[in-house]
C-alpha cells in the first residue's frame, strides 16, 4: 500500500492500494499542519482498516508550497518511513494537478504568497517549464495556456506517485523545493544616539 | 495625535488603551530609536489583551506570537533584520487571526497594507520624557476617535 | 486501609511494631527517625486507623538503583496482602525515580517472605553469611531488575536540531546539529533559515542517534517532543517527524516544554531530579528564573526577561564593538585582557523602586543601550578606548545581575540549591562567578556538562521518561507548536 501525504495548502493524508484509492482525508485550515498531521494519517489507515505495517512507501508534496505548512507533511514522511525502511516519493505538487487535467495546454499555478505565484506550465501532460515564482501579471507572457488554479491534495500526490512509478519516473528527491532563498538583510546594527 | 508620555509606566498605559481600539486583523507600525519604549508598550497592550508569555524584544526570534484572550493572537514583529515587507511573508503570520505589531516598521512597510496604525515615537531632549505620534490609515480607521488613548 | 508516606508523627507507632517484630535486632529510634527524614528515601505506611505495617526504600541516583531497607507488618495480618501491597508501592517509586535494579536482603528461612519477593519477580544473587545480628542467621541477597523506558526525544526550537536517547535517567545518545553557522552573517536566528535547517538535518541526525546508542527503531518505547516555547516554524518540523515517527512505531508521544526540559537535563548528570532548585536559564532565546519544587508538578517562573535575553544582549553588543556573530564567545575573547571594574554599566531591574514588581525580572536593553551610547560617544569624538574593558565591564554587568537575583531566589525561598541551564553557560566568567558566589552563601550549585546545557534533544528525552515514568498518560496527536508555551505546562496534552 502506498500512504500519501501533503500539506502544500491544508493538510491531507490517502491511501492507495496497488492503483486504488482506498480512503482519504484532507483538512483544509492553511495554518493547523502541525495539529492535523497525524489525524489525517491515522484517519486514512483507520478507515481502510490498515496498518502502517501493510505500507511499501510513502509520497509526500515536497512544494512548491507556502514553507511552514509544507515542511510538517515532509518531516512525518521522512519519520513515518524511516524505521521500517519504507520507499520514499517525493512528488513536486504542481505535477500532481497537472496530471488531474484534461487540457491540452495548461498553467497550473498555486498560491507563493507575497503577492507572487508558483506556476509551471505542460503540454499534452508533458512539463514545458517550471516550477517557478512570478509575478501573477507576468501569467499572460507564460504563453498560450489554460490557467488552472486549484490547491494540491494528497489524492493527487499519490496518484502521481503511481503513475511515476508506473512511467519509470524517479521521485526519490525529497527536499522541500522553495525556489525562493530566505532573503532576509544582514543588518547593519541599529545607532542609539539621535 | 500627538502625546506626551512621561514615564514607562505611562508609555505601558499606553499600550493598555490601545487595546480597546484594536482587533484581530489589525495592523500597528511602531517606529522609534534603541530604547524609545517600543517594547514597553507593546507591553502594555499585551497585558490588556491577555497575551499568554511575557512580551520581549523580537529581536532574536525576528516574531513572537501570544495567544491572547478570547482567541487569536498577537504577534510581535521586529522588522529590523527584515529587508523588505515581502519577507515579512516568510513568518507565515496568520494576519486576519492576529494583532501585529511591527517594531522598527519603517517605510517599506507603509505600501505593504491598505489599512494600519502608525506609531511613533521620539526621545526628544530628555532620558524620560517620550513624544509619540499616532496616525492611522485606510478605511479600517475611519471615524475612529483616537482620542480615548488620551 | 490506606498506603500513605511516614511522617514524624507516625514514628512511635511504627517503633513499638518494630520492636515486636524484631526484638533485639530492632532499629533505634534514631536511625527509623532519619530514615523516614532522609530526601533519598521512601517510608510509608499502611493504615487503617492505626499502622499495620511498613516499608522502607532507599534510592541511589547515580547507581540507578535501590534498596528496600525494611519492611514490617503486624503479625496477626501477615499473609493477608499488607506485605505485597507495601512491595508494590515500593516498586512503582523504584520506577518512578529511575532504578534500573531493586536489591533486598532476607532472612534465609523466612519462606514466606522469600515466595512474597519471588512472585514480584526477584531472584537469589547471593547469600551473606552470619549477616543478622546476633542471632548469626545467614541473609540472602536477592535483584529485581526494572526495564526503564526507552525514550527518544526530538528538539526544534531555535536553531539546533536535537535527538537524544534516554533510558530512565539514564543517558544513551545525544545527537546535535546546529545552523549557527548559516546565521552568522544574519546577525542573529531567521526563522525560516533555522526550519529549513531543521528539515535537512532531521534524518541525520536521528540515525546518529539511534547509531550512538547502538539501538534500533523497534528498541524505542516512547517519542518525546519539544512543542514549545520557541520559534514556531523549527518547532513545526520536529512536531511534525516526532508524530510520523510515533505513528509508524505504534507507541506513545508526549508533547513536551522545552524551559522545564533544561531543568530536567540535570537528571541525566546524576540520575535523579534534585529538588527543590533554583533554576536560571540562560540563552540567546531565553532568561529565565524557576522555582522547581517538583519537577512535573510544581514549577514556577519567578521572573523573565522584559525585553532582551541574556544572550540576545551579548549578540547586540558585540555588534556595537564591531565582533561577529554569536557575540557571547566573542565578548568573552576580547574581554580576556578587560578590566570588568573600567565601566559601571547599569544593572537593570536592581533598583529599590524595581523590587515590588520586578524583582525577579531581567532588563538588559538599558544595558545595551548604555554601552552603545559609551561606544558612540567615543567613536564619534575618534576617541581611543579599551574594546577589553567595554566587554569585560558589559559580561560584569550582565553576570551581576543574573547570579544577584538567583541568589536573592535562593534566600527568600529558602532554597540552597541553583541549576544553571542554557547556552551562556559556556561563558567561563559566569561559571567562575557563580561558584564563587555560591561558596559563599552555602548555596550547591549545578551545572550540567555543556552539551546537556545548550538547546539539545536527550534533556526533551530525560522530561517525556519522567513523565513516563511517572504513570503519566501521553499526550494526543493534536497539539500544534506553541512559541510562548508557559513554564507550568509541562506536557502539552
Amino acid at each position: 500500500m502506498l500512504l500519501s501525504i501533503d500539506t502544500s495548502a491544508g493538510t491531507s493524508a490517502a491511501l492507495f492500494d496497488g492503483e486504488t484509492l482506498l480512503s482519504s482525508i484532507r483538512f483544509d485550515d492553511p495554518f493547523g499542519h502541525a495539529e492535523n498531521i497525524a489525524k489525517a494519517i491515522e484517519s486514512v489507515l483507520q478507515d481502510a482498516k490498515a496498518s502502517v505495517a501493510e505500507l511499501s512507501g510513502v509520497a509526500v508534496g515536497i512544494g512548491p508550497a507556502p514553507y511552514t505548512g509544507l515542511r510538517v507533511g515532509i518531516a512525518a514522511a521522512k519519520a513515518l518511513a524511516a524505521p521500517l525502511k519504507l520507499d520514499l516519493f517525493g512528488v513536486m505538487v504542481l505535477d500532481a494537478i497537472a496530471l488531474t487535467r484534461q487540457e491540452e495546454r495548461i498553467l497550473v499555478t498555486t498560491d507563493a504568497k507575497r503577492g507572487e505565484l508558483f506556476v509551471a506550465g505542460y503540454a499534452k501532460g508533458v512539463r514545458q517549464f517550471g516550477p517557478e515564482v512570478i509575478h501573477p501579471s507576468k501569467v499572460a507572457e507564460m504563453g498560450d495556456y489554460e490557467t488552472v488554479s486549484v490547491p494540491a491534495d494528497a489524492e493527487m500526490v499519490g496518484a502521481f506517485a503511481i503513475w511515476a512509478s508506473n512511467n519509470g519516473i524517479d521521485l526519490k528527491e525529497t527536499s522541500a523545493i522553495y525556489l525562493r532563498s530566505p532573503d532576509v538583510t544582514p543588518s547593519p546594527g541599529k545607532r542609539v544616539s539621535g | 495625535m500627538q502625546l506626551k508620555v512621561e514615564t514607562s509606566d505611562a508609555m505601558e498605559a499606553l499600550g493598555s488603551k490601545l487595546a480597546l481600539l484594536l482587533q484581530l486583523g489589525d495592523l500597528v507600525l511602531l517606529s522609534g530609536e534603541l530604547g524609545a519604549g517600543k517594547t514597553t508598550l507593546t507591553r502594555g497592550l499585551g497585558a490588556a489583551l491577555g497575551a499568554q508569555g511575557a512580551i520581549q524584544s523580537p529581536t532574536f526570534v525576528l516574531a513572537r506570537e501570544h495567544r491572547i484572550a478570547g482567541g487569536g493572537k498577537l504577534v510581535h514583529v521586529d522588522a529590523y533584520r527584515l529587508g523588505s515587507a515581502m519577507e515579512l511573508d516568510d513568518l507565515d503570520i496568520n494576519f486576519a487571526g492576529s494583532i501585529v505589531v511591527i517594531e522598527w516598521a519603517r517605510n517599506f512597510l507603509e505600501g505593504y497594507a491598505d489599512n494600519y496604525l502608525s506609531i511613533e515615537i521620539d526621545r526628544a531632549a530628555s532620558d524620560e520624557v517620550r513624544e509619540v505620534e499616532i496616525s492611522a490609515a485606510g478605511p479600517r480607521w475611519e471615524g475612529v476617535n483616537l482620542a480615548s488613548l488620551n | 486501609m490506606e498506603i500513605k508516606v511516614l511522617a514524624e508523627a507516625d514514628l512511635a507507632q511504627v517503633m513499638d511494631l518494630e520492636r515486636r517484630l524484631f526484638e533485639n535486632e530492632a532499629w533505634l529510634e534514631q536511625t527509623m527517625a532519619s530514615e523516614i527524614s532522609s530526601p533519598h528515601t521512601h517510608y510509608i505506611g499502611a493504615f487503617d486507623g492505626k499502622l499495620l505495617g511498613y516499608a522502607g526504600l532507599k534510592v541511589s541516583g547515580p547507581s540507578y538503583s535501590s534498596d528496600v531497607q525494611t519492611i514490617g507488618v503486624e503479625p496477626e495480618l501477615q499473609g493477608s496482602g499488607i506485605g505485597r501491597k507495601l512491595m508494590n508501592e515500593l516498586l512503582v517509586v523504584a520506577r518512578r525515580r529511575g532504578s534500573e535494579e531493586v536489591f533486598l536482603e532476607v532472612k534465609d528461612g523466612n519462606d514466606s517472605a522469600i515466595g512474597l519477593y519471588q512472585s514480584l519477580g526477584f531472584e537469589r544473587i547471593d547469600v551473606r553469611k552470619r549477616y543478622y545480628q546476633p542471632s548469626g542467621e545467614d541473609a540472602l541477597v536477592m535483584q529485581l531488575k526494572l526495564r526503564q523506558p526507552v525514550v527518544l526525544g526530538i528538539e526544534s526550537t531555535c536553531d539546533e536540531t536535537g535527538v537524544g536517547i534516554v533510558r530512565g535517567n539514564r543517558l544513551l545518545a545525544n545527537a546535535l546539529h546546529s545552523s549557527m553557522d548559516e546565521h552568522a552573517k544574519y546577525g542573529g536566528v531567521v526563522p525560516e533559515v533555522a526550519a529549513r535547517a531543521h528539515l535537512e538535518a532531521i534524518s541525520p541526525t536521528l540515525d546518529a542517534a539511534l547509531a550512538e546508542a547502538g539501538l534500533a527503531y523497534k528498541d524505542i518505547d516512547a517519542v518525546a517532543v519539544a512543542n514549545g516555547p520557541g520559534l514556531s516554524g523549527a518547532l513545526m518540523v520536529g512536531i511534525g517527524a516526532a508524530k510520523g515517527l510515533a505513528l509508524t512505531l505504534d507507541k506513545p508521544i508526549y508533547a513536551v516544554n522545552h524551559l522545564v526540559g533544561h531543568v530536567g537535563a540535570d537528571v541525566l548528570e546524576r540520575g535523579a531530579v534534585e529538588v527543590p532548585t533554583i533554576a536560571l536559564l540562560v540563552s540567546g532565546g531565553h532568561t529565565s528564573l524557576l522555582l522547581v519544587r517538583d519537577l512535573l508538578n510544581d514549577t514556577q517562573l519567578l521572573g523573565e526577561t522584559i525585553d532582551d535575553a541574556a544572550g540576545e544582549a551579548f549578540d547586540k553588543v558585540a555588534r556595537v564593538l564591531g565582533l561577529p556573530y554569536p557575540g557571547g564567545p566573542q565578548i568573552d575573547r576580547v574581554a580576556a585582557d578587560g578590566n570588568p571594574k573600567a565601566i559601571r554599566f547599569p544593572r537593570g531591574l536592581t533598583l529599590p523602586k524595581d523590587m515590588e514588581k520586578h524583582k525577579y525580572n531581567f532588563s538588559f536593553s538599558g544595558l545595551k543601550t548604555a554601552v552603545a551610547r559609551h561606544v558612540e560617544k567615543l567613536e564619534d569624538a575618534a576617541e581611543e578606548y579599551s574594546k577589553a574593558d567595554v566587554a569585560a565591564s558589559f559580561r560584569e554587568a550582565v553576570i551581576d545581575v543574573l547570579l544577584t537575583k538567583a541568589l536573592w531566589a535562593c534566600e527568600e525561598y529558602g532554597v540552597n540549591r541553583l541549576l544553571l541551564g542554557g547556552g551562556v553557560v559556556a561563558n567561563a566568567r559566569l561559571r567562575e562567578e557563580a561558584e564563587r558566589r555560591c561558596q559563599e552563601a552555602g548555596i550547591e550549585l549545578r551545572i550540567p556538562r555543556f552539551s546537556l546545557c545548550t538547546d539539545n534533544g536527550a534533556m526533551i528525552a530525560a522530561l517525556g521518561a519522567q513523565l513516563m515514568m511517572d504513570g503519566r498518560e501521553p499526550s494526543g496527536f493534536g497539539f500544534g507548536a506553541e512559541s510562548t508555551l508557559p513554564v507550568t505546562v509541562v506536557q502539552s496534552a
